[in-house]
Formats: structure tokens, sequence, C-alpha cells
């Protein structure tokens, strides 16, 4: 499988780390309810069949979070963009 | 295991000599004698300030996988924001302070100058010997002269670039030059294969 | 002799020597070991599987069920090689598998007779009881009479490699369709790879009678491949099969650079395997000639009548002194004449057909070949074939021949497509799966596409390998195809002989398990109808050749029982690899001490000049211990190391930890939310020991991390764990707070690190700085001093204790660590000064009840480990929230306590789990496990770490730490985990 990083270009998948789902964000740690919010954050995770957002991390190249849309029933990747907000402002 | 490599101790690096069949050599690697090295890294929002304070310092950025020389320095980009500078006749401190005066405020620098072994691999069979590790197309219409990758090559990862028409620069990481070095012997063999630099083991 | 008079891809003016089962013949260059053997009369090759019936070659490809040998000798013995795959050297030794105590006569040939009872399922049925026959009786008779050849028994002389190539076109299969595909993709500018398995270029046409252009075929191949081989956009890849299609458009391959050698040439590798990445494909790779299921269609001599025409006309070897062919198709008809002009003695065409096109039969009759139309061959007979009866309607008659060939179609090739999940699609009209769903880039083109005229052929090839090419960015210009006559393409669908019970004998299904048409039958009464279930009862299509001839015959028979027609029956699953792929080019460069980067420290070469004995710490080498000539064992050593560091002083090399340089104003914060203890506190020229934990709570990694400047700091992590937390510092940078403005650097290996521990440490540090303040003001306990040493060399010094004794930790850059060793060496040799390995610092660190790589499990939290009150109420941190789950703080918890043997003679082993004195040991009871045990020649006996329920609470206790596995079960005390200095008190002297 290759995957076409922003910066590197296109890396065989060995190149990666795979976290997971990209959608959770870290919940705020003083809410009321932190102690649920972060259970769901840490454990709970849809399984969809079809495109998902996903976190890689390219470890052997630029070592740049990523956010890859896979078809998790294809493997088909239909778009890499660095993870994150503001990483064009790096 | 090679053959080849059966009396070299698998943590030392491989001594210089010729591996393979007698005559010519389609392979040639000579690690570079102690050049100063230097990570850049743009703080955060500032990277295209440092590209303009340092091309006008005279050292040009790319700002993507590529490489640029100049005020005698050479600059790889590994990431946004980030090259790996070399500097040939300074000391590691002297380059940090010259990057420092460059740009001073926009990056943070740290010296590399003992981190790598630095390898230049050449001949008319280099690509050919290297595609038997490298996982990035090295033919000269996807990876031309100018053109940087940060990589793994046989498990080691590497940052290399193509310095001309015939030389890959490589930078492996110091306790991994011993390892690329037999992955690079066994594979260049083939083609005869000079390895200088690396001392006589 | 059955080697033909003349012709064939033979170069006949060199003779090449070779033996099987011991017996010398002679060959040629062109040959396979089949041709060869064939060319030299003998048709008996191997025994089958279960019932050790005779055998001999079926196919002239790589889908051969039959013709496998052990190929070479002594290390480089090799089972199960295809016959009709090996290219023939002079030299070459095979020998016949299966065979007991001859291939011509074997005594587990006797299976024949009970056959009755060794049907489907004979393995479930039989071998279920008693249970304990399994190990003892059943499974060794049956591995010594089924088996499949044996592997060598010494390791592969041999190497192999990987290596990647990148294409815009792959062209897979060098026939007609492929070199076509691979010209008009060539002509167009793209970079193109044409592999194909065999040692020659041109498929199918090699062996075919036709004109191409206006010339022969073989005209055709050598024009084609002299254009290919100009171009420097082309890679031609012959001996290299391509198995396997994977994601992303990546192709897996093998190129057997040496096979065809007696031995791989020096520095050459016997294999290659390579990773293909390819924009587009086009796969071209033909048709299976199939089998039809007849009474004794297994007999030597029996083979496909395209391989009986192969052999013919480019090997120059005839299978038999004469020969019929039994058909269904103008296919196999026009290849049996091909056959015939080439010289072999054809006396028989027995088709099922009414009657075949004019042109046929015209040739037919010119050659003098005799037709028999609605002709089914019933039965053989012969150990080897001496004779076969054909019924037609007008009656039965038996003909005398030594080989028939047998086709009942074309079997598209479609393996390669099915790897990504397609599912191949019936076609009525020429009655075969053709490719359903192809992998993402891929295009079919040829016979495997269901297309079977020659002219249509070289035209589909043309077609899509220009439109691969343009795909790429290549704009083709529209090359004409090449030209041929429109070859006849007639058929009709026909898979077995009915009619005849169990008279002519059993015909087979599947020649390599030994499933016959009659195994299908069982399988279909006892309910095993789907087809994956049919495979797994039967065997059916399983073993090396992976059903590639058998599937179809099996469907078929199949479909007639149920009713219910091929395309309900469906297909197994075709997955890679496409042919059996050897173990040791999967491994490539990877085996023995290269299996992964042997990483040394930058004080290698010393310690081992000291004589040092080097571990394995994931890729690091690092020294255990030094041991001295009068030492009796490892254990003596660390014992001194232990003591004269306790005593003295030692050195050890710590390069090996992670280390992460720091730098801008948010570090502090970051640092702050890593960690579950304050570091925006820290003073600049100051040292923390920290914790960090994963969001769910666990201990990550712990580690010391120095405050250099303002904005500067540098971290320590665990060896094992550097890589790690440099990612997840990069995650929590780049994705949980991209706000903050800090860059990261490793310097893992630009810092060497040498630890000197011991009550002199201090003056043999004196010694080698340039004028660094060393005294307990001027460097205190967790001082950070930068300077230089030894004259000049760039260092930082920091004040740390692993150990529990007064020690220091010096970074120089990576270049100077030996040199410093070496002045660290000098400067102590008055005090005795001691290098010590890993297996000390285990014991030192043991003794202090510092935790370490056995403790952090990623199963213990902050708190299991004492080191909850680190933990910071000012902020929060990842894991503060998780770590705060009931089960995280409940007091039962076990946790982080030391242990001494009641019995102080006694040994303290690792992961004993404790029990209350006089409990049950039943898991209700268990109350945690001892974590780490050393013999502490301070203390002068076994000492543990360990996780113990409310542990903290039960000071004095006595308990039992038992450990059934190895037979322990031994009374301890429950103490506190630092066995020395418990204040602390040394380490700030």
């Amino acid at each position: 499988m290759r995957i076409t990083c922003p910066y590197c270009g296109a890396r065989s998948s060995h190149e990666f780390a795979y976290l997971g789902d990209a959608a959770p964000t870290r919940p705020d740690p003083s809410a009321p309810d932190a102690a649920e919010a972060f259970h769901a954050y840490v454990y709970e995770r849809d399984n969809p069949a079809g495109p998902m957002d996903e976190l890689w991390y390219h470890s052997a190249g630029c070592r740049r979070w990523l956010k890859v849309t896979r078809d998790t029933r294809t493997h088909a990747i239909t778009a890499v963009a660095f993870a994150g907000t503001g990483e064009a402002a790096r | 295991m090679s053959d080849l490599l059966e009396h070299i101790a698998p943590t030392h690096l491989v001594p210089e000599g010729h591996y393979g069949p007698q005559g010519s050599a389609g392979v040639t690697a000579h690690a570079v004698e102690t050049p100063a090295a230097a990570t850049l890294v743009a703080r955060k929002g500032a990277t295209a300030r440092l590209i303009v304070a340092c091309a006008a310092a005279g050292l040009p950025l790319a700002d993507g996988p590529r490489v640029s020389a100049g005020a005698g320095l050479e600059a790889a980009g590994t990431a946004p924001g980030r090259w790996l500078v070399l500097a040939e006749g300074v000391s590691g401190a002297d380059l940090v302070a010259r990057l420092a005066a460059m740009a001073p405020g926009l990056a943070a620098i740290t010296d590399q100058s003992d981190a790598n072994l630095i390898l230049d691999i050449s001949g008319e069979k280099a690509r050919a010997a290297l595609a038997k590790g490298v996982t990035v197309d090295l033919d000269p219409t996807a990876f031309a002269a100018g053109d940087a990758a940060t990589t793994t090559v046989s498990h080691v990862g590497v940052t290399f670039w193509r310095r001309d028409a015939d030389t890959y620069r490589f930078a492996v990481g110091r306790s991994f030059a011993p390892a690329f070095l037999r992955w690079l012997t066994v594979s260049a063999a083939e083609y005869g294969f000079a390895l200088s630099g690396t001392g006589r083991g | 002799m059955t080697r033909l008079a003349h012709g064939g891809l033979i170069d006949r003016g060199r003779t090449l020597s070779f033996a099987f089962d011991g017996k010398t013949f002679k060959g040629h260059p062109g040959d396979t070991l089949a041709s060869a053997l064939l060319a030299n009369g003998v048709r008996l090759v191997g025994r089958s599987f279960k019932y050790h019936r005779p055998r001999g070659v079926v196919t002239a490809g790589s889908e051969e069920p039959n013709a496998l040998v052990e190929l070479r000798t002594g290390a480089r013995r090799e089972p199960n090689t295809r016959a009709t795959t090996v290219e023939l050297y002079d030299g070459l030794e095979a020998a016949s598998q299966n065979r007991w105590p001859s291939l011509e006569f074997d005594a587990l040939s006797v299976n024949r007779l009970v056959s009755p009872f060794l049907g489907a399922g004979f393995y479930y049925k039989t071998f279920m009881w008693p249970a304990a026959f399994w190990e003892k009786v059943y499974e060794p008779v049956i591995r010594r009479a089924a088996g499949l050849g044996r592997a060598a028994d010494t390791p592969d002389p041999d190497h192999y490699e990987k290596a990647t190539a990148f294409c815009d076109v792959l062209v897979i299969g060098s026939g007609a369709a492929g070199l076509a595909a691979a010209l008009a993709a060539a002509r167009s500018g793209a970079r193109v790879i044409l592999a194909d398995e065999d040692f020659r270029l041109g498929g199918r046409l090699l062996s075919e009678r036709t004109v191409i252009n206006g010339g022969s075929a073989l005209d055709f191949v050598a024009s084609a491949q002299a254009e290919l081989s100009s171009l420097p956009n082309v890679r031609l890849m012959p001996r290299t099969t391509v198995f396997g299609a994977y994601d992303g458009s990546e192709y897996g391959a093998v190129e057997r650079v040496s096979d065809h050698l007696p031995a791989p040439l020096p520095f050459q590798v016997r294999q290659r395997l390579w990773r293909i990445v390819a924009k587009r494909c086009v796969l071209a790779a033909g048709a299976f000639d199939r089998p039809i299921v007849f009474p004794g269609n297994d007999r030597p001599g029996v083979m496909s009548a395209l391989a009986l025409a192969t052999y013919a006309t480019r090997y120059g070897a005839g299978a038999g002194a004469n020969a019929a062919v039994f058909s269904t198709n103008d296919h196999a008809v026009a290849a049996a004449l091909d056959a015939a002009e080439a010289g072999l003695k054809l006396d028989a065409v027995i088709d099922v057909r009414p009657a075949l096109p004019d042109a046929l039969a015209a040739r037919a009759k010119a050659l003098g070949v005799r037709l028999i139309t609605e002709g089914e061959v019933v039965a053989t007979s012969g150990k080897c074939l001496t004779s076969i009866t054909v019924r037609t309607p007008r009656g039965s008659e038996t003909l005398a021949v030594e080989a028939l060939g047998v086709s009942g179609g074309a079997t598209p090739n479609l393996n390669l497509t099915c790897h990504l999940g397609g599912k191949p699609v019936w076609r009525e009209d020429i009655a075969a799966f053709v490719p359903g769903a192809v992998p993402p880039g891929m295009a079919v083109a040829g016979a495997v596409a269901g297309t079977f005229g020659l002219a249509d052929i070289l035209a589909e090839g043309t077609r899509l390998g220009a439109a691969a090419a343009s795909d790429t960015g290549f704009a083709a210009a529209p090359a004409p195809a090449p030209q041929a006559e429109s070859t006849p393409t007639g058929f009709k669908a026909f898979f077995h002989v009915k009619g005849q019970g169990t008279k002519g004998g059993p015909a087979f299904v599947d020649q390599q398990n030994d499933v016959t048409a009659k195994d299908v039958a069982l399988a279909h009464r006892e309910g095993f109808r789907a087809v994956e279930l049919l495979k797994r009862y039967t065997t059916l299509g399983m073993a090396t050749d992976q059903g590639k001839t058998s599937n179809m015959a099996g469907l078929a028979v199949m479909a007639e029982l149920t009713g219910k027609g091929i395309p309900a029956i469906g297909t197994t699953v075709f997955r890679p690899p496409y042919t059996p792929v050897a173990l040791g080019v999967l491994a490539g460069h990877h085996r023995g001490v290269d299996f992964k980067p042997a990483r040394p420290t930058p004080t290698h070469a010393w310690a081992q000049a000291q004589g040092a004995v080097f571990v394995e710490t994931g890729l690091w080498m690092r020294a255990a211990y030094f041991p001295k000539a009068d030492e009796k064992d490892w254990l003596d050593s660390v014992n001194r190391e232990v003591k004269a560091t306790r005593e003295s002083v030692g050195v050890i090399d710590v390069s090996t930890f992670g280390k992460i340089d720091l730098q801008g104003p948010d570090v502090g914060v970051l640092l702050d939310r890593v960690y579950i203890n304050m570091f925006s506190t820290l003073a600049v020229g100051k040292a923390r020991y920290g914790v960090m934990l994963r969001e769910d709570g666990l201990v990550m990694d712990d580690g010391t991390t120095a405050r250099l400047a303002d904005d500067h700091y540098v971290m320590t992590t665990t060896t094992a764990n550097a890589a790690k937390v440099y990612q997840h510092l990069e995650f929590c940078l780049q994705v949980l707070w991209p706000e903050l403005d800090v860059c990261l650097a490793s310097v893992s290996e630009q810092w060497a690190q040498i630890a000197v521990s011991g009550p002199r440490s201090r003056e043999v540090l004196a010694k080698i700085v340039d004028g660094i303040d060393v005294s307990n003001a001027g460097l205190p306990f967790m001082g950070v001093a930068q300077g230089s040493v030894m004259g000049g060399v760039q260092a930082r010094i920091f004040r740390l204790s692993f150990s529990g004794e007064l020690g220091y930790e010096i970074a120089v850059p990576a270049r100077h660590g030996a040199a410093l060793m070496q002045a660290l060496m000098a400067a102590g040799a008055p005090f005795g000064i001691t290098p010590y390995g890993v297996e000390a610092l285990g014991v030192l660190r043991i003794e202090k009840g510092h935790v370490s790589g056995n403790e952090l499990t990623g199963q213990t939290c902050a708190r299991d480990l004492g080191l909850g009150k680190m933990a910071s109420t000012k902020k929060d941190y990842i894991g503060r929230v998780m770590a705060g789950r009931p089960a995280f703080t409940d007091p039962d918890r076990p946790s982080f306590v030391g242990f001494k043997p009641v019995d102080r003679s006694a040994r303290l082993r690792a992961g004993a789990h404790f029990l209350k004195v006089g409990a049950a040991a039943t898991t209700q009871n268990d109350e945690g496990y001892m974590t780490s045990t050393a013999f502490s020649p301070t203390l002068g006996h076994y000492i543990g770490l360990g996780l113990l329920k409310r542990g903290p609470e039960r000071m004095g206790e006595k308990v039992r730490a038992y450990d059934p596995v190895r037979g322990g079960d031994i009374e301890v005390e429950v103490c506190s985990p630092a066995f020395i200095d418990p204040q602390g008190e040394k380490q700030r002297v």
C-alpha cells in the first residue's frame, strides 16, 4: 500500500504508524463530565464500513501526523492532509 | 548472511576496500570526513520568514524535500519547516552559530555533527544497487538532482538527496551505520563495489 | 528415445547431462527437466500424494500438479519443484517424490487397494479415536505415507535480496496479448515492465504455428523482444513470477536469478523479491488447458493437449512414440496438428463434437491424422499409457498409443484479478469464468479475459497497452496492432465422461490431491456442497498447484450433481501467492546477524577490547558484564562490578537512552502537560525526574529532563521507548496543541553519555573537566553543568543517580564517547574504577528500588509504582482524568514494595505470584507478582521488587512467592523497595 504524504510524496505504508479514527478530540479536562468524556475519547470508536478519516504518523519520513481518508472496505485512499490545525503555519 | 560479510562484526563499519568481482566498480561509496551538521527547525509560524532570512544571508532553503546550497552550506528539507544543514571545514558549534546569526529568533538549531555517517554513493550501477533497499522511485524523471527524501532503507532510517546526476548523499544515524553498510555492500557487490573512508577495520 | 528428429527452440548443438533418480540422461539448452525426461522416454516421474499411483507430466507450465521433484542435493535440495518449469542445466540432479523404496515399485501403492476406505473425509472419519493415538500413531504414519518431498536439512547457503521497481505500466505475461500491450505502451514513452515466469518471452506463441505480420509467430516474438530491449523505458523481466496483487497498485514478484544454474555465480543472489509499484497493469496471463474427467485419466502419458503440442513444437520432444488427442475445441485440434507437423506421430484426434471446421479437417487429412468425431475416451490401460478405449455413437474401439493429449477448453488464468477480493463471473458463451471486478488500475487482455482468437488477442493487447500508457500521461500515437489471421475458436462445453460407472478405473478431478469424481459425489451426498466446503472436505484445489487445472473439473462435477449449474456453485477464493514462494526470498538480506540492525554504542569497540560480553537490548548491543579471567561465572563478574561501584567508582555507557532536544517559549507548558509533575518551574541548570502517562492513565515512560536555558530543555527517555516518546510529543504538538511553539529534535545519536557512579566519582570527574566546579555546592544533586572536558570537548554534566550512589552522567558529542571513556578510566585508575554492564546496572537499581522496564509494563499506573505522590494537583496532564478511575485508586490494587527471602539463602525469581501464607494457590488468592529480582552483593542475599496488594501497608509481613512453573514456593518478607540508603543521603553528598 502507498500513502501520499503531503510533504514527502508517495511512500510505502511501512513508513507509517497507524493510530486510528481521527474524529475524537481531547475533551475539556475541567468539564464536569470529564470522566465520561475521557472514557469515550480513549475507548469508544466507531467501526464504519466505508470512507474514514484516520490518523497516521509518518514515522520513517517527515514525522508529521497525517489525516488519511481511507475506505475501510477497499483500502482506497482518497485524501491525505496534515493532521491538526495550523500546520500550514509551521 | 553473505560470505562477503562473514568476517566483519555486525557492530563495526564495513572496512574500506573493493567488494565483488575484480575490475571496475559499478558502485562507489565514500564516507565523507566529519562535516558539521545541524537541524534547522522553524519556530511556530516562522517558516516563511526563516526562508526569506536565510535566502538573504545566502542560503536559499527549499520549502519541500529538496536540497539547496549557498553560503558554503547544503540544506536538505526533511519536513515542513525543517532542514538538515551540512557544512564542511567548520565545527558544529560554528555551524550552529552561523545559522543562529542568519535567522535570529526564527528557528531552533541543534548540532547534529556527530549524529550521522555521511556517505556519498555514486557509479553507473548506484541506482540499481539502491533499488534493493530504497523504496522511493529513483528514476531521474521522479527523483532529479536536488531532490531529497527521508525514508527507511533496509530497516534503517536515512535522509538522502541527489547532489548531482551521479551522486546520492546519504545521512545515516551513527549507530545504524554498520547495518546500513552491510546492506549496501551485499547489494552493490555484484556490480563491483568500492568503499572508502570507513577505515581499515 | 522420443526426441523428434528436428525443430524446437533447443540448442541441439550442445548436450547437457543430467540425472533423475540416479540415472543419467542427456538433454539440450532450452529444455526443461520435463521436456528432457520426455525426450528420453521417461514418462513415470512421480507417485501420487495419497494412493501412490504412478504419475507423469501433465502440463508444460507452472500449473503442473504431478511432476513435482526434489531438485538438487544437500543444502540446496528443494522439494516440490515443478519439472515443467525447471530449466535444464549441465549436471542437474533431481529425484522423484512420494515413493518407497523406488519409483518403479512403491510399497505404499497398496493404498490403492484400500482406496475405497481412503475417500474424501477419510482422515476426519478414521483418525478420531482414541485421542491418544493422534500424536503417537496416526500422525507419524500419515506423515510418512503422505508427503510432498523433503526439505534440505542444513541452512540454505545462498543469498536472497529484495528490490523495488516503479513503472507506469506493468505487463504480466509475454504471450501475444502481453507483447502487444508492452509494445503499445512502450512506444508511447511510458515506463514499462514486462514480466513472465518463463525463461523465454513469447508465451504460447513459442509453441504455435501461426502467422503474424506476414511472418512466423517466432519472428514476431523475436522482433518484439528486440524492439522492447532497445527502449530505455522498458525493463524485460523473464524468469519473474508476479505472485500477488496488493493494495495501492503494488505487485509482488520473484525473479529466479540463478535457479537455472547449478549454483549462483559469485556475488549473485539465488532469487530476488520484487515489489513492483505500477500505475497501471495489463494482465495477460493466458489460460490453462482444461482437463476432462474420465476413467484412467491420471495414467502417465495422459496430459494436456496443449502441453503435448508444446513439447513437440517448442522442445522437439515427443510425449510418446505415438499419440492421440481427446478434445472439445478448435484450439487444441490446431495445436495437435502443429505437433504433427513438428514430427510427432499423431494417430488420431478424438473430438466430442459432431464435426470440425473444414480447414482443420482438411489439415488433419493432409497430415494423415484420423478424425474421430462424437468420440469420448472412456478407459486407458498400461502402467504408463499403452492404449485408450474410445466410445462413439457408432461403437467402441481401442487405440494403441503412448500419449494422449486432453483438452476440455480454456480456463482463463485470472488468479491475480482476485487478490483484492474481485469475484470471477461466468460467461456461458465460452463456458468459463472470466475476471469480474479487477484490482484498481488493472486491465485484462487476451485469453485471461476470455478473448481467444489470435487477431482479437493482438488487437486487445494493443488497445489496452496504449490505454494504460495514456492513463499515466503518455499519449500513445495509435500504433497499428500486429496483424494475424483469425484462428478458429469453436468449442463445446464438456467436462466429464459419464456413464462408465467404475469401469475403466478412477476418474481423477485433482491429480495432486488424488481427488476423484467419486469423492466429489461423496462430498455431495454428505452435504459438503458449497464450494469452500467441497475444497476442505475433499482437499480439492489445495497444495502447491492450488487447483489451477483441477478446480473447474471439480466445480463441473458438483454442478452436475446439484443440477444448479456452475455459476451457482461459484469458485473458491484465489489468494497470493500465485505459485509457491520460498521463505528465503521473503527474508532477503535479513537473516542471521542481519536479521535486524545491530546498533553499537559509542564505546562498543572499547568495551569489546575489555572483553565485555554483550547483550541485545532492542536493537542495541550493550555490554552485559566485563568478565575477568579468575571469575567462574557471570554472577562473579556482576557482584564485583556492583561492589566496586558501591565502594569506590564504576562507569557505564548510557548512550542508548533516548534524548530529545526541546526549544521554544512553550516547552515548559508542553512538559507540564505530558509529565505528571511540574517542569515549567524547574530552574535553569537543574534536572528533574518525570513520569509520563498515556491518556488511559497508565505509565508510558519515565526519565530525567534538564533545563539548559529558559527556552531550551533536553529530555531523556528509556532506551526502549525513545521512538515512542518522540512520536507522542509530536502528537501533542501537531494534533492536540498546535498552538504551542516548541521545536523538537532527536539528539540520541549526537550525544554519547557515560554514567560515573560511586563515592569516588566526583574525584574522577574533577580530573577531566575543564575548570567546571563539580563540588557539592557547585554542582548539587540534580544539577546540570555545561562546559568542556578533556581540554576542549563540549560536555553536559548531569548530577543524577540511578544506582543510589553519588553519580554523574557526562554527555559529549558521540565521536568523543570512546575518548571520554578512556579518560575516565585513566582518571579513575587510582580508585580502581570499574566498568560495569547492564547486569550490574540492574542490580544497582533493584537495590535502590528504582522502577524500570519490568515495572513499566503498560499495565501499571503511577500509584502502583509508588510514584503517585509526584503527581501535581495544580494542573492537567495527559492521563490525569483516566488515572482517577476507581479501579486505579483502589487501595487493594497491587503496589510497589521490596521483598527479602525469609531463608536468606533462597533464590528469588521474577514472575512468582504472591499468596498469603497458608492460602491455597488459586487465582482468587493471588495478591500480585514479583517484577524484578537480583542477588544483592551489598546485602549478601537475593532481593526482589514486586507489586503486592496493599503492599506499602504490609511492611514486615511474610507472604509466599509461588512459582509453580519453576517449582518455586518461597516465603518472603515485605520491605521497603529501597534496600540501600532509603533516605537518599549517599547521592546527595
